[in-house]
């Protein structure tokens, strides 16, 4: 199977099928249950950028799930007094807030008490509710995967009327609207009508991606949007980002905190813009960007920026005081060829980090691939460290390669230079499509020069993820066991394929360290099997927002979604 | 409680601070407990908690649930710097305000969401807000106004003419 990488107007020369990437996605598609987005007929490809639109968006505040409803069996005896009508009108707009927007609506039917109140209470609407009809799901059917199906589709009825005429019906303030899963090219004219609304009531919180079904979906989101400025957290997908000529230069969202940018139509010009435009901006993703990117961060204000599944020609960190975590996934450079195995050469993204005093997770790099420059040196193999070449802060690193590539191994322990101060290393171990990783790992590569520092004194934590128990694998294991002196733990995540032979693969894992000399002796290892099909998430999208939260542990983000993100 | 409260301090907690219920029950808390109040960590600040804080609006019962509750979470901001030790606690946490909202039955959760209100304790008045939302959740009207005993006084007219204002939300 092919993949046609997520651009509308690809640069010259064009860029070839990324298939692994295609082959990640099949393979965590199919592991759904309920493959439920094929129902609707989408391709393979725009499947792949479905699923990863979608589980890259926050969950409404509201949940059709009512997690304390187990009411009727502990609500004793009732002795007829209304309790709840006589509570203050701040708590029952409180707790019209905390429930989906056709309950609340309705309890203007309940008593003059409740007449005027759903509209006197701020508006939390999600056109997925709207849509359910039946039961609410159970919390067994809210795991990860269930509630991006849920958000995604979630039942068939258009409910675009049920949407206009509820943004019509409430005076506002609208708090949180997340409309994601109705078609907007059949629904052009309520589009332009729903921005007016969305403006005039002062919307803070947006979520509104386009329910696409192909792959070259062209709807044009209205520069209404500029009048917004009340946005706190506004995420926009499959849709035409308005191009600048058409917006007013001095509009501006001051408040905007957190911003994504999901399988838009946006030119480099029109990116620039709007970032230019968020001084408050704390928390920024761009993923499947269907034009060639160019990401430059000058901000006083970001502190994470995610980009993923985009074709990337440069990221610059100009300077971005605050920044601490900088990542991107499956962001393929321009240019280049597929070769005989099924891997991609000669494709280029130059990553650039200028001032960024603050950044501590950086991650994942591709030798080779990621053309890296510090300040104004590019790091190439055997580059001598110098304080220039270094960025001091970084203390959570990742980097993705095959070690059995030589071309890529050579620039590792260049990288490693270039961030001393690395007390979290992660390796996402690829393969290539053949499966033919049969190659050693040259540990001549890793030493011809200097000792690498990070690995000496600093480095506490390994984790190799996607690890398939091969010799290069291994034969890294044993360099950074034999070099680690403050190494405390190891983590390997065997790949999901090896679950079958998980605990033959435990111990000869074990046998294997135990015949290795530790520069610490007290390191310990430990194995787990990867819970995810293949390596289709290296990390999760809302949850590396949490600050407080390694953003490269998806062990226990699996199932609900919801709580990756929660403190 | 009573142990520690012949203690003038305790470890870490500070000085000690006296609630009084609207019944005349007395609860000895530290002041690390009594500031998840806001309107008590107000009084603290303003120095006026040394006869006691009397609380006329508040039952000995609600009272004794508020004062569980805040013993359970104090533990939180001073845990907070250390994080192993935060994760650890967290899931008692959880497991503690679980158990709690789900006994609580219908006098007793509306007290307790009016001495929340009134005490100023953002996260109790959450969590017990909550399980209200959770129990409107997906009910129809009538389904609403029998949970709650909340009667009807609209004119079959006016009950109509409200449907039909919002006939969005009525239609399955």
């Amino acid at each position: 199977m092919s993949f046609t990488p997520p651009l509308l107007h690809p640069p010259k020369p064009s860029p070839l099928p990324i298939r692994h990437i295609a082959a990640a996605a099949e393979a965590a598609m199919e592991s759904m249950e309920t493959n439920a987005l094929q129902v609707l007929g989408l391709d393979d490809n725009m499947r792949m950028v479905t699923k990863n639109v979608y589980s890259s968006l926050p969950d409404p505040p509201v949940s059709l799930h009512a997690p304390l409803a187990f009411a009727a069996a502990a609500w004793p005896p009732r002795d007829g007094v209304d309790r709840i009508s006589a509570l203050p009108v701040d708590i029952l707009r409180d707790i019209l807030s905390r429930l989906p927007a056709r309950d609340a609506a309705r309890t203007s039917a309940l008593s003059t008490r409740w007449r005027r109140l759903w509209r006197s209470a701020p508006l939390v609407l999600a056109d997925a509710h709207l849509k359910h009809t039946g039961r609410a799901p159970g919390p067994d059917e809210l795991d990860r995967t269930g509630g991006l199906l849920l958000r995604a589709m979630d039942g068939m009825r258009d409910v675009a009327r049920m949407v206009s005429s509820a943004l019509a019906a409430h005076p506002g303030p609208f708090r949180s609207v997340h409309i994601t899963c109705t078609p907007m090219d059949a629904h052009r004219s309520e589009l332009a009508l729903w921005l007016q609304l969305l403006a005039a009531r002062g919307v803070q919180e947006l979520v509104f991606v386009n329910r696409a079904s192909k792959f070259d979906t062209d709807v044009p989101f209205p520069a209404t949007l500029f009048r917004c400025s009340s946005l706190t957290r506004l995420y926009i997908g499959f849709l035409r980002f308005p191009a600048v000529a058409t917006v007013p230069r001095a509009a501006s969202f001051p408040h905007l905190r957190e911003l994504g940018l999901c399988s838009l139509i946006m030119g480099q010009r029109e990116l620039a813009f709007l970032l230019d435009r968020c001084p408050v901006l704390e928390n920024f993703e761009i993923v499947c960007h269907r034009e060639l990117l160019r990401l430059r961060v000058a901000s006083h204000s970001l502190r994470c920026v995610e980009v993923c599944m985009s074709i990337v020609e440069e990221i610059t960190v100009e300077h971005a005081a605050r920044l601490e975590r900088l990542m991107f996934w499956e962001t393929c450079g321009t240019g280049g060829v597929i070769d005989n195995v099924g891997g991609i050469i000669d494709m280029r993204t130059r990553v650039k980090i200028g001032h960024a005093p603050n950044l501590r997770v950086l991650g994942f790099l591709v030798p080779v691939m990621h053309e890296l420059s510090i300040g104004n040196t590019d790091i190439r193999a055997g580059t001598k460290p110098t304080r220039r070449t270094m960025v001091q802060s970084v203390q959570m690193l990742g980097i993705q390669l095959k070690l059995f590539d030589n071309n890529q191994v050579r620039m590792l322990p260049s990288f490693l230079r270039c961030f001393p101060s690395v007390e979290t290393l992660y390796i996402q171990s690829e393969t290539t499509l053949s499966g033919n990783t049969t190659g050693k790992l040259n540990p001549k590569l890793l030493q011809e020069t200097s000792p690498i520092e990070c690995l000496q004194k600093h480095i506490k934590n390994v984790i190799m993820r996607e690890f398939r128990m091969q010799r290069s694998e291994l034969d890294f294991l044993k360099f950074i066991a034999e070099r680690g002196q403050v190494l405390e733990k190891v983590v390997v995540v065997l790949t999901h394929t090896c679950s079958s032979s998980a605990d033959r693969l435990r111990a000869s894992l074990s046998t294997f360290m135990a015949s290795t000399r530790l520069a610490n002796e007290d390191c310990k290892l430990i194995v787990y099997e990867s819970p995810f099909p293949i390596d289709a998430t290296a990390w999760c999208f809302q949850g590396a927002f949490n600050m407080s939260k390694d953003p490269f542990d998806v062990s226990k983000c699996f199932k609900d979604g919801a709580s990756c993100r929660a403190d | 409680m009573a142990a520690a409260a012949a203690e003038a301090t305790t470890d870490g907690g500070g000085k000690m601070i006296i609630l009084i219920s609207a019944d005349g029950k007395r609860f000895e808390v530290t002041e690390a407990v009594a500031s998840q109040s806001q309107l008590i960590s107000n009084m603290i600040e303003d120095d006026c908690t040394e006869n006691g804080v009397r609380l006329p609006n508040v039952d000995g019962d609600i009272l004794t649930m508020v004062v569980d509750y805040c013993n359970m979470h104090a533990g939180d901001a001073a845990a907070a710097g250390d994080t192993m030790k935060a994760s650890s606690t967290e899931e008692e946490l959880k497991k503690f305000d679980a158990e709690l909202v789900q006994a609580l039955e219908n006098p007793v959760l509306f007290k307790l969401i009016l001495a929340a209100n009134f005490l100023n304790i953002k996260s109790l008045l959450d969590m017990t807000c909550q399980r209200v939302a959770d129990m409107m959740s997906g009910k129809t009207p009538e389904q609403m106004r029998e949970t709650f005993s909340i009667e009807n006084d609209f004119t079959p007219e006016e009950e109509a003419a409200i449907r039909q204002e919002n006939a969005w939300a009525f239609d399955d």
